[in-house]
């Protein structure tokens, strides 16, 4: 009863989300919204340009050699963009960030993923070439600079990738949900002939923007693709892959678990920032992360707009602080070289947004104790593990049952057994007599 | 070789040079010629080759360079950090350009068996989480892969990024050895109160009521002894004058007891298993599995930028008892080789005092012969090498 309960609720939470999300593009300037200075920025980008993560059994660039990098690494036009982003932010933050880094203003965290670590190195490298008395090398205009990182299966902050089995359950729901099962069920028959010619299993939406995003860079690098994808690639393709980031944090749960830690960081260096007691007084800190990481983040936000981020894309959270000693924040998205970055109005609020309306509006995305509300507990309102818990408990009282009856059994067959011997040693007697 | 070919040249001229075949005579000549060449040229580049020939993986863990002192002490005329504009405990210009020259000493050391071209297969960079640690590795890279042909990403930057993978100080159980292990942490305390600390301590007395004295800070052990001493080392070699009591007490005396502080971390065979036996145990692993041909990916080098105690922990480890103070850039060489034959594997270890110098020392592997046979090595370190380190850690006794 609860479970159906629950699941309802969560139905009619990603209808009410699908229908009040919207984006808000503002072309307020600084001077209009009476921002006063900027005091801190969190920034979170995704790695630029690289080679395909994998191919597909059918495809005729089926060969690490057609990418000497290998799969999945950063190529050099990767590193330009992410470099071009670096002297984009120095442009940007001219008067946040001095020019001579200091460890004290600028923290830089990226997955432990090699493409994000050298975005983010490149990055850096734009953003921080060596200046007067910080050149150590009058060869190399290139200065070291820390990028810290976890590895992957520990980090439920940037990668995600942190075991969390109430994510999983959730998630399991979300993808059996009559709304994704409708929308699989729509596009069947793509799935069905895109399956039959790659040779991949594609059965949903996040299996097609795998090999999507295959045929997007063997495109971009002007390989010739096969004749059969002109009939799906790229606008049917696309629009399936766009809708597959919608997934990981569709739900207000699989947000609070999946990209809750990160949010909440970034809201709770905004509050150090506020009271003073931010150690060291960062000014800016950076997310070196994936596409996944920047559309889960907007999506907590609620502010995403179903597109693959492109590489680079960037999201930034600005903190300002005005004549009046008040805090508020504007989030930016860059998805493009070509335009200023938009303005995003996170619902309930405005582009510029106070500070604590802010966090209050995002606080239920944000976990309290990630480590405690990933364990599913043994009775607790979950579908999925309370079918489980269900079998499994019919599965032990059959067991018990069986038991009962065999030890029953057991000891009447030993009894009897006790009982039939003497009556054989009595027989035998009879026949020697 | 070459010699033999070329005395060969007059005989083939006398016995083929007849006016009838000449087209004939001049093309073995040449292909003499030519054939004496390739000889010659294998020759003079036979002794590269075969030192590379029989190379397979090479692990080297390095300490960081140059850095400012990580604290002060009361009395410090340079205790207001104005000396450091850098920071605390950070990596300076000079640690940069040592770090760099390391790079080119391996470079120089390796070229021809690790490729010019960055490829990430081949090679791995793990570093301590700390920033002097993850900006050597960096600084290294800088010197070891220098951009070449196609990896020239941007014209007239010597520069490419290279990931540097790091795991944070509080979980980290393979360099900096910070996550937390109770067994490990018991074994300490009864290092410290050692007969062997305990008695040094009490011949040493005097030097620390000196010290107690001049620093206005409590010295009462080796530990707090090494941590001073490395203060003073900072500032003298960044040319600020000591004070005058430093003076019979600087360094000699304090030099040889900092170094036997850094012994304490493994002080018996628990703490060696423990702190110093997951990284030993990790290159060992690597060794056995690229043998097996199970390596993946199948690297040919593993750099670890660490700290001087990660090179002691290792160095005792392996079993030398050698005090050592590893000084910024040393670096602890496994190198795994096939023998001559093919046949079978041999480890050699080498160790680098400093990047002032690219004089490799050779070390003998305690108990393990010469050559010191990979099945060898491996027995000898068994006993060292943790099998569930985090199991271990929590078996406390008392």
């Amino acid at each position: 009863m609860s479970a159906n309960f629950l699941f309802f609720i969560s139905f009619g939470m990603i209808l009410l989300e699908r229908t009040s999300r919207y984006f808000f593009v503002s072309c307020l300037t600084e001077d209009q919204a009476n921002l006063g200075s900027l005091v801190f920025v969190s920034a979170l980008y995704r790695h630029g340009d690289r080679t395909p993560v994998t191919s597909y059994p059918t495809d005729p660039y089926n060969n690490v050699s057609y990418w000497p990098v290998g799969w999945g690494q950063l190529t050099n036009i990767g590193k330009c963009q992410h470099y071009e982003l670096g002297q984009w932010l120095r442009q940007r933050y001219s008067k946040l960030i001095p020019e001579a880094y200091s460890p004290e203003d600028i923290y830089v965290r990226s997955t432990d993923v090699d493409r994000t670590l050298m975005s983010a190195a490149s990055n850096l490298a734009g953003l921080y070439p060596p200046e007067g008395d910080q050149k150590w090398n009058r060869n190399i205009d290139w200065q070291p600079i820390p990028i810290h990182t976890v590895p992957e299966k520990m980090d439920e902050i940037l990668a995600g990738k942190r075991p969390c089995a109430q994510y999983e359950a959730e998630l399991l729901r979300v993808k059996t949900s009559p709304e994704v099962r409708r929308y699989n069920e729509e596009h069947a028959d793509l799935y069905r002939y895109t399956s039959e010619q790659s040779g991949n299993k594609i059965h949903d939406a996040e299996s097609l923007e795998f090999l999507y995003n295959t045929l997007f860079i063997e495109e971009l690098y002007n390989f010739t693709l096969p004749n059969w994808t002109k009939k799906v690639f790229p606008e049917q393709m696309m629009s399936v892959a766009s809708y597959s980031f919608t997934i990981p944090a569709k739900t207000k749960l699989l947000q609070r678990l999946k990209i809750g830690p990160l949010v909440g960081q970034v809201i709770s260096h905004m509050m150090q920032k506020r009271e003073g007691i931010m150690k060291p007084d960062y000014k800016l800190t950076v997310y070196s992360a994936h596409d996944t990481t920047v559309a889960n983040f907007l999506m907590a936000l609620g502010v995403f707009d179903p597109q693959s981020p492109p590489y680079t894309s960037l999201v930034l959270v600005e903190l300002w602080k005005n004549d009046h000693e008040e805090f508020q924040v504007r989030v930016l998205y860059r998805n493009s070289t070509k335009f200023r970055p938009y303005n995003l109005a996170i619902p309930g609020c405005a582009a510029v947004c106070p500070l604590e309306k802010f966090a209050d509006l995002l606080k239920p995305v944000i976990p309290v104790n990630w480590e405690k509300e990933c364990k599913m507990g043994i009775f607790s309102d979950d579908f999925a593990f309370n079918s489980l818990a269900i079998l499994a408990l019919m599965v032990n009282c059959i067991l018990a049952v069986l038991l009962v009856f065999s030890v029953v059994f057991g000891i009447a067959y030993w009894r009897k057994q006790k009982v039939s011997s003497g009556y054989c040693y009595h027989q035998l007697r009879q026949d020697i007599d | 070789m070459p010699e033999r070919s070329r005395t060969h040249h007059p005989i083939i001229l006398q016995k083929c040079c007849q006016p009838r075949n000449r087209p004939a005579c001049i093309t073995v000549t040449v292909l003499g010629f030519v054939i004496a060449a390739i000889l010659l040229a294998f020759a003079a580049f036979e002794q590269d080759e075969s030192s590379h020939a029989t190379l397979r993986l090479v692990s080297v863990i390095f300490r960081h360079g140059d850095r400012t002192p990580t604290e002060t002490y009361p009395t410090d005329p340079y205790r207001d950090g104005s000396a450091w504009p850098e920071g605390w405990g950070a990596l300076t210009k000079k640690g940069m350009l040592q770090m760099f020259k390391l790079g080119e000493f391996l470079r120089t050391r390796y070229n021809g068996y690790l490729s010019e071209l960055y490829y990430p297969k081949d090679f791995l960079m793990k570093s301590s989480a700390n920033d002097r640690c993850l900006m050597s590795a960096q600084a290294v890279l800088a010197g070891l892969y220098p951009p070449k042909g196609m990896q020239v990403w941007l014209p007239d930057l010597k520069w490419q990024p290279i990931p540097v993978h790091s795991t944070p100080r509080h979980l980290d159980q393979l360099i900096v050895m910070k996550k937390p292990c109770p067994r490990n942490e018991q074994e300490l305390r009864k290092a410290y109160r050692s007969s062997v600390i305990t008695e040094l301590n009490h011949e040493n007395g005097d030097l620390y009521d000196y010290l107690t004295m001049h620093t206005g800070q409590n010295i009462t052990n080796v530990t707090a002894v090494e941590f001073l001493y490395n203060t003073l080392e900072i500032e003298a070699s960044h040319g600020l004058p000591l004070p005058e009591w430093t003076r019979t007490v600087y360094p000699e005396k304090m030099r040889h007891l900092a170094a036997i502080s850094l012994t304490v971390f493994t002080h018996n065979d628990i703490l060696k298993r423990l702190t110093g036996g997951p990284l030993v145990g990790e290159i060992v692993q690597n060794m056995e599995n690229k043998r097996r041909g199970s390596l993946k990916p199948d690297r040919k080098m593993v750099l670890y930028s660490a700290h001087d105690i990660t090179i002691v922990n290792a160095w005792r480890a392996l079993g030398f008892t050698d005090l050592i103070k590893p000084d910024y850039g040393a670096s602890l060489v496994f190198e795994l080789h096939t023998t001559r034959s093919g046949t079978s594997y041999e480890v050699k270890l080498l160790y680098l005092s400093n990047t002032t110098t690219s004089h490799l020392i050779i070390l003998n592997m305690p108990n393990c012969g010469q050559p010191c046979y990979l099945d060898t090595f491996l027995r000898l370190l068994r006993p060292v090498v943790p099998e569930d380190w985090d199991e271990e850690c929590q078996t406390t006794i008392e």
